[in-house]
C-alpha cells in the first residue's frame, strides 16, 4: 500500500466531517444540502480524466508542445493549461444545480449558497481522492512514511473550503439573476488560487510564497463567507429564554 | 496576599463529548509536528524551517494538552459579589454582580474565524455572528448557551443544572432589574 492512503484516508474523513459539520450548523442544521455533497465525488475524476487531460494533451500534440518542458513551454501553452482547470471545474462543479430536484432546492439566495457549496465540497474530496489515487498509482514518493504527507492534509482541507465557497459564490450569483458573472466570479477566484501552485511549479516563486496565495485566499474566502451568508434573522430569538434583563 | 472569597455554591458544566475532539485535534497536530523531528524527511537546507515549524508547533501542542488536562475542572462558582468561571489555571473569568445586565439562554452563531470551539466545547474569545465575541467557559459551543452579559463584555457557560445555577444566582444579582424566566 502506498503511504499516501492512509494520509488520504484521514484527510477524506476530516475534511469531510468538517466541512460537512460547517454546512449542517450554518445552514440551519439541516441535511437538505449535506445529502447534495455526494454529487460532487466524482466530477473531480471526470473532468480530469474525460476532459481536462485529452484537451490538454491534444491541444500539446496538435502544436508539437511537451507539458514537461517547464519554464521552455510557450507562454500562451502556459496559460492555456492554467486556465483548463478554472474553466472546467467550475463549469462542472456547478452542472449538478440543473438537475430539476436539486433546483427546486434553490428558493432563496442562501439555499443557493449552501446548494453551490455542498457540491463545491463534494468535489474537493472528490479530489484529493483522486490527487491520491494519481501519485499512489504513480508510486511517486512511495519511500516515505505515511506521516510525512501532512502538507497533502493541510493543503486539501483548505482547497476543500475553497472550493465550496467558489462553487457557493457561482450558485449564489446565478441565482440573483447574473449566471455568466457568478461563472466569471468563481472561475476567477480559481484561477487566482492556483496562481502560487503554478508559479511554484515553474520555479518562479519558493514554496512557502506559493502557500502565501493559498493562505490570503483563504483569508478573502472567510471574510467574503461571513459577508454573504444568510445570518440568524430576529425571529429566531423568541426563542431565548430570559432570565434576568435590566433593559426597560 | 489577598484572601480569596468564600464560594456560596459552585456547578459543574453540562458533559459532553468536547474532549474526544480536543484528543482528536491534539492528535492530529501532533502528527503534523512528526516529519519535523524524524530523521531525513526533510533536506538538509530546510533545517530553518524545522525550527520554525517547531517553534510553532511545540508551544501549540503544550496549549493544547494543558487545556486537555485543565478540562475536569471547569467550574462556575458563586462568591459574596462575583460570578467566577474557571477552567484549570489558563482561564478564568469574574463577573461582579452590579455589572450583569442580562442573563438568558440562547442560541449563538459561530464563524469562520479561529478558535477554540469545537463540537461539546468553547473556551476563550469566541466570535459569534450574532453577538460578537463572547468569553466562553463552556461544554457546548452554539446552542443553548448561558449568555451573560456585564457592560459591553458577553460571558457563556453551560451549567449541568442550570435551573439550579439560576435559582443560586437570580437573588445575587442587581435588584433595580427585571428578573424571572420567559419566552420572549
Amino acid at each position: 500500500m502506498h503511504p499516501i492512503v492512509p494520509m488520504a484516508v484521514i484527510t477524506v474523513v476530516f475534511s469531510a466531517t468538517l466541512w460537512c459539520g460547517m454546512l449542517w450548523l450554518y445552514s440551519g442544521r439541516t441535511m437538505r444540502f449535506i445529502r447534495l455533497v455526494p454529487l460532487g465525488l466524482p466530477l473531480s475524476a471526470i473532468v480530469n480524466m474525460l476532459v481536462k487531460g485529452p484537451i490538454g494533451q491534444g491541444v500539446g500534440e496538435l502544436s508539437g508542445i511537451d507539458p514537461g518542458l517547464g519554464l521552455q513551454t510557450p507562454v500562451w501553452f502556459l496559460i492555456f493549461l492554467f486556465l483548463l482547470a478554472p474553466v472546467f471545474e467550475e463549469l462542472i462543479k456547478a452542472a449538478p444545480a440543473l438537475i430539476p430536484s436539486v433546483r427546486r432546492l434553490i428558493e432563496t439566495p442562501g439555499d443557493a449558497l449552501w446548494t453551490g457549496m455542498a457540491l463545491g465540497i463534494g468535489f474537493g474530496i472528490g479530489e484529493a481522492i483522486y490527487l491520491a489515487w494519481q501519485v499512489s498509482a504513480s508510486g511517486a514518493y512511495g519511500e516515505y512514511p505515511w506521516y510525512a504527507f501532512t502538507g497533502f492534509f493541510g493543503e486539501r482541507l483548505l482547497v476543500v473550503f475553497m472550493h465550496g465557497m467558489m462553487t457557493g459564490l457561482l450558485v449564489l450569483i446565478a441565482k440573483r439573476g447574473h449566471p455568466v458573472l457568478g461563472y466569471l466570479a468563481a472561475a476567477g477566484a480559481h484561477a487566482l488560487l492556483n496562481s502560487g501552485a503554478m508559479l511554484y511549479q515553474l520555479g518562479l516563486v519558493p514554496g512557502w510564497a506559493a502557500n502565501s496565495v493559498l493562505g490570503v485566499m483563504l483569508l478573502v474566502a472567510v471574510l467574503l463567507f461571513e459577508r454573504i451568508r444568510p445570518k440568524r434573522v430576529a425571529a429566531e430569538h423568541s426563542d431565548d429564554v430570559i432570565y434576568f434583563s435590566s433593559a426597560e | 496576599m489577598p484572601v480569596a472569597a468564600p464560594v456560596l455554591a459552585s456547578f459543574k458544566p453540562a458533559r459532553s463529548y468536547g474532549w474526544a475532539w480536543l484528543i482528536g485535534l491534539t492528535t492530529l497536530v501532533a502528527v503534523s509536528a512528526l516529519p519535523l523531528v524524524m530523521p531525513g524527511l526533510l533536506p538538509p537546507e530546510e533545517r530553518g524551517a524545522v525550527w520554525i515549524g517547531l517553534g510553532i508547533m511545540v508551544p501549540l501542542l503544550a496549549f493544547l494538552l494543558a487545556i486537555l488536562a485543565s478540562l475536569p475542572a471547569m467550574r462556575y462558582d458563586l462568591t459574596n459579589d462575583e460570578l467566577m468561571l474557571s477552567c484549570g489555571p489558563l482561564y478564568r473569568y469574574r463577573i461582579p454582580y452590579a455589572e450583569i445586565t442580562d442573563v438568558r439562554r440562547t442560541t449563538l452563531t459561530p464563524t469562520l474565524w479561529s478558535s477554540m470551539r469545537m463540537p461539546g466545547l468553547a473556551i476563550g474569545g469566541v466570535l459569534y455572528a450574532d453577538t460578537g465575541t463572547v468569553k466562553m467557559c463552556a461544554t457546548r459551543m452554539s446552542r443553548d448557551i448561558l449568555l451573560v452579559s456585564a457592560g459591553k463584555r458577553r460571558y457563556g457557560l453551560t451549567p449541568s443544572d442550570e435551573a439550579a445555577f439560576m435559582t443560586a444566582l437570580s437573588p445575587l444579582l442587581p435588584r433595580t432589574a427585571t428578573s424571572g424566566a420567559g419566552e420572549v
